[in-house]
């Protein structure tokens, strides 16, 4: 029987850019720096631009971040430095530096603005994987 | 002879702690619990324990007894070193296992030591704060020659004033058995640069070499490149983290509900413990698979619904290879996360005949091996073993999972075992640093 809980979370972030950072460039790094390992817990991620010096990046995904961000870190070091670089208030780069890595666990634990109310889901016990299974049966 | 090497790395094995780079293969074992009171006590054992320390060069004939040791936070804080992560330690290592304990608890972090396995159940004061600096571990031939090994231990803790908390043994059982019946130690990540020569067994397949950074400090990993090392290259490279077990098996209970569902269901126990294990007792894998028995090479490409080795089996939880959806190795997310084992069991066997009489405990005991305990041992234990979602069925590992008080197993066959309680508990826990020979040998009593 399903939790009460959906199994899936958002996590939304938002990210102020520094001086001279072009957004466009800098949500390529964002996506990029969290997609690019087949971790297979990624629902969605989407960026959106609130302020010239602003994005809000959302993503939706299963189980708990904090225990996949070193894989996304460790799978795209590069992304994350770049994400480092361009954002206020991060640790500096290297991110895997083990007290940047620390500061950027905690920096996302801070930032993550919670939903107002519950994150509703219309199947609460679908992770990507069940998805996927489910497709291939089809 | 000349000894062969495991994939195209080359290390240096005689700088590296033996236990790193291969299974000894010793029937016995006894781990002592260390405190330092100062700093002088604990550096003038440390300089007293070089020369006997067990490194992975090659030996001629097989020594009578290994000897290695690792730390805890608060054991090198206590030699006079800043362990923090400014100084270059992990995290999850900074914490130390009680911390984390503590910490991961939640349905989707879930490490498994709390309630009836919380620190404050361990055993040897490792679930006080502060008691344990360090695991000495020794693995013997014989009962002889482990009693020889602790008397020199004895000998070098009175010397140099370090204390022991106390010690667990280990015992192996015959053919390489565990508590709950089935033959062990047949799939060991290998490690690029480890000799071949002292890692062979029977079993030895045909899967990829691991690289040697998931394992030892200061290499490129699976991922890419090394993982910053703690305090300097020279102390810090050449290591390797390790989560000391103490993990209780209740193997009454196992074999009470494995004859009785096996009474119920219609079919041997044999094949209930299988699916329990993902391997039959023997090793043979329920996986389709190739090459001599116990076989290694498998994976789940022709099951992805668990049809012939069940998701929830200890084995496929533990390490999913390609099971859903994490592609082929050795990059796939399922061929990731590894672990090296360096565990024995304790305890002596469960005698069917007396079940009534049996007020014994008995389990697993070692080393949980890798250059990122967050990303190996804890990766695996909070995500794979004892999720409750994320990769399956709001299951957890049949056989090592947080599964009380309802656990269940959908068979092979489709038909689904229910209603039993956690069979493995945390009986104690150490994050551990085992340095290089070279790092030990900085700890000399002038500083």
């Amino acid at each position: 029987m399903a939790d009460e809980t959906p199994v899936q979370n958002p996590l939304s972030l938002v990210v102020t850019l520094k001086p001279g950072v072009n957004p466009d460039d800098f949500q390529l790094n964002l996506v990029a720096a969290h997609t690019s390992q087949q971790t297979n817990i990624l629902h969605f991620a989407w960026v959106i631009p609130l302020a010239p010096n602003k994005v809000l990046l959302s993503t939706v995904y299963d189980g708990d971040f904090d225990a996949y961000l070193d894989v996304f870190i460790n799978a795209n070091p590069e992304g994350f430095n770049a994400v480092l670089e361009g954002a206020v208030g991060t640790p500096n780069p290297p991110i895997t530096d083990p007290a940047n890595r620390a500061a950027f666990h905690e920096w996302v634990r801070k930032n993550n603005v919670a939903p107002l109310g519950k994150f509703f889901s219309a199947y609460p016990d679908m992770t990507v994987i069940k998805i996927h299974r489910c497709q291939q049966k089809s | 002879m000349p000894t062969e090497v495991i994939g195209t790395a080359s290390l240096p094995w005689g700088d590296i702690q033996g236990l790193i780079l291969r299974g000894y293969n010793y029937p016995k074992g006894r781990h002592f619990v260390l405190h330092f009171p100062d700093a002088a006590a604990g550096r003038k054992l440390v300089a007293s324990l070089v020369p006997v320390i067990t490194t992975a060069a090659p030996w001629g004939a097989k020594p009578a007894s290994c000897l290695n040791i690792g730390f805890t936070a608060d054991g090198l804080r206590a030699l006079g070193f800043t362990v923090t992560t400014a100084t270059k330690f992990p995290e999850e290592f900074v914490q130390g296992a009680i911390a984390r304990a503590k910490a991961l608890v939640t349905s989707h972090n879930n490490l498994g030591d709390s309630g009836a396995s919380g620190p404050e159940h361990w055993l040897l004061s490792l679930g006080i704060d502060g008691a344990a600096h360090a695991i000495l571990s020794t693995w013997a031939l014989d009962d002889a020659s482990r009693e020889a090994g602790t008397a020199q231990v004895t000998a070098l803790l009175a010397d140099s004033g370090a204390q022991s908390l106390g010690f667990h043994d280990a015992d192996d059982l015959p053919d390489s058995f565990v508590h709950f019946g089935f033959r062990d130690s047949i799939s060991q990540p290998k490690i690029d640069g480890a000799p071949i020569a002292l890692t062979k067994k029977p079993g030895l397949d045909s899967q990829p070499p691991v690289a040697t950074g998931e394992f030892v400090t200061g290499y490129a990993n699976q991922a890419g490149p090394p993982l910053p090392v703690p305090i300097s290259p020279e102390f810090g490279a050449n290591g390797s983290y390790s989560a000391f077990r103490i993990l209780e098996q209740d193997v009454p209970a196992f074999f009470d509900y494995v004859g009785k569902q096996a009474k119920e269901l219609g079919v041997p126990p044999s094949v209930i413990q299988a699916n329990f294990c993902g391997r039959q007792p023997d090793g043979t894998p329920l996986a389709t698979h190739t090459g001599p028995e116990p076989s290694n090479d498998f994976d789940y490409s022709d099951d992805p619904n668990g049809n012939k080795c069940p998701l929830d089996s200890h084995i496929r939880r533990s390490h999913p290879r390609s099971s859903f959806d994490f592609g082929p190795p050795p990059n796939g997310e399922g061929y990731q996360h590894r672990i090296l084992r360096r565990a024995l069991p304790y305890g002596p066997p469960w005698d069917p005949a007396h079940p009534d009489q049996d007020h014994t405990s008995r389990g697993l005991i070692g080393h949980f091996m890798g250059a990122s305990l967050a990303q190996q041992f804890e990766f695996v234990m909070t995500q794979w073993v004892n999720d409750n979602s994320t990769i399956a069925n709001n299951r957890s590992d049949a056989l090592l999972g947080d599964n009380t008080p309802d656990g269940k197993l959908r068979m092979a066959d489709g038909r689904t075992l229910n209603g039993f309680s956690r069979f493995t508990l945390t009986r104690g826990s150490a994050y551990l640093f085992f340095p290089s020979l070279t790092a030990l040998k900085t700890l000399t009593p002038a500083q």
